[in-house]
């Protein structure tokens, strides 16, 4: 089953882009924090979720790829992206000195997160499944 | 529903009558049950040939557009398509695991991972066959379908 298709790719990457930006907003406002890019940051973000988008929904025609090459493989992908964007926009205007390292965590902290919840997820759907197997046999 | 056993030594042949006001749920399940117990498949093999119960298939492959129903210790090709399977035994424990297999999942001993986190699929003869992440969702509905059922 092709879970990201060309009919829900957009409402998936406006899905995605609301979550991060509300995400955002709570985080800057619990932390008091004033973020001096705030439009470059919301385009930012945009373009991190139609480009998370589009590299998830790949996902589905690299079946015959270990899942472990897959998942570095779209995290190395993606950095790659987010980098170039970052050098793309130090020429149109002035970068942080911190921008590469703090985009570098900022991207692969939720990405760990991500993956570590997907494996956990897979372990438990395996558990349950074996579970209602063994259920499905007593019952005959 | 009320089910009656009769022990009758000089009957021919072992008789199941089903007697029913109309057809709900719980009576279609009990006819899809036994049609697919009665049901028989014509399974070939070189230059042989044999009548295959649904319930004896373990899995079924489709290679180069040839359909194999894998048994216990043995592998027979049959002229049916996995689509046709799926309609006609998809109630029976029969589930798509990728584009080209079917699996009948009470002959399954256990699902395992393997490093790769591929989902592999233990069968009671011991044998292998790995679950599709395509297909991996709607295994596990399958499974909680066929549970709530049961």
């Amino acid at each position: 089953m092709q879970l990201i298709n060309k009919k829900n790719f957009l409402p998936i990457v406006c899905i995605v882009y609301t979550i991060l930006s509300f995400s955002k907003i709570i985080f800057e406002i619990k932390l008091g924090y004033k973020d001096p890019n705030y439009v470059e940051n919301f385009i930012m973000l945009f373009l991190m979720s139609l480009i998370a988008t589009f590299v998830l929904s790949l996902h589905y025609y690299l079946q015959k790829i270990p899942l472990p090459i897959v998942i570095l493989g779209q995290y190395i992908f993606l950095v790659g992206i987010i980098m170039l964007s970052i050098w793309i926009g130090g020429h149109l205007q002035n970068n942080a000195s911190t921008a590469y390292r703090d985009m570098f965590w900022s991207f692969t902290i939720p990405y760990i997160i991500g993956a570590i919840i997907y494996y956990a997820v897979i372990l438990f759907q395996i558990k349950k499944a074996n579970k209602t197997l063994s259920e499905l046999k007593k019952e005959g | 529903m009320k089910i009656f056993k009769y022990h009758e030594p000089d009957l021919e042949e072992n008789r199941i009558d089903l007697y029913y006001k109309e057809i709900d749920d719980e009576t279609e399940n009990i006819i899809k049950y036994l049609d697919f117990y009665n049901k028989t498949l014509t399974g070939k093999n070189e230059d042989e040939t044999t009548r295959i119960r649904p319930c004896d298939i373990y899995y079924c492959e489709v290679v180069e557009r040839k359909c194999f129903f894998y048994l216990r210790d043995s592998v027979w090709q049959v002229d049916i398509s996995l689509q046709t399977l799926l309609n006609q035994f998809g109630s029976a424990g029969f589930v798509r695991i990728s584009k080209s297999m079917v699996v009948n999942i009470f002959k399954i001993d256990r699902l395992k991972t393997d490093i790769n986190m591929r989902i592999k699929i233990i069968l009671d003869n011991g044998e292998t066959v790995i679950l599709n992440r395509t297909y991996k969702s709607q295994f596990y509905q399958y499974l909680e379908k066929m549970r709530r059922v049961k």
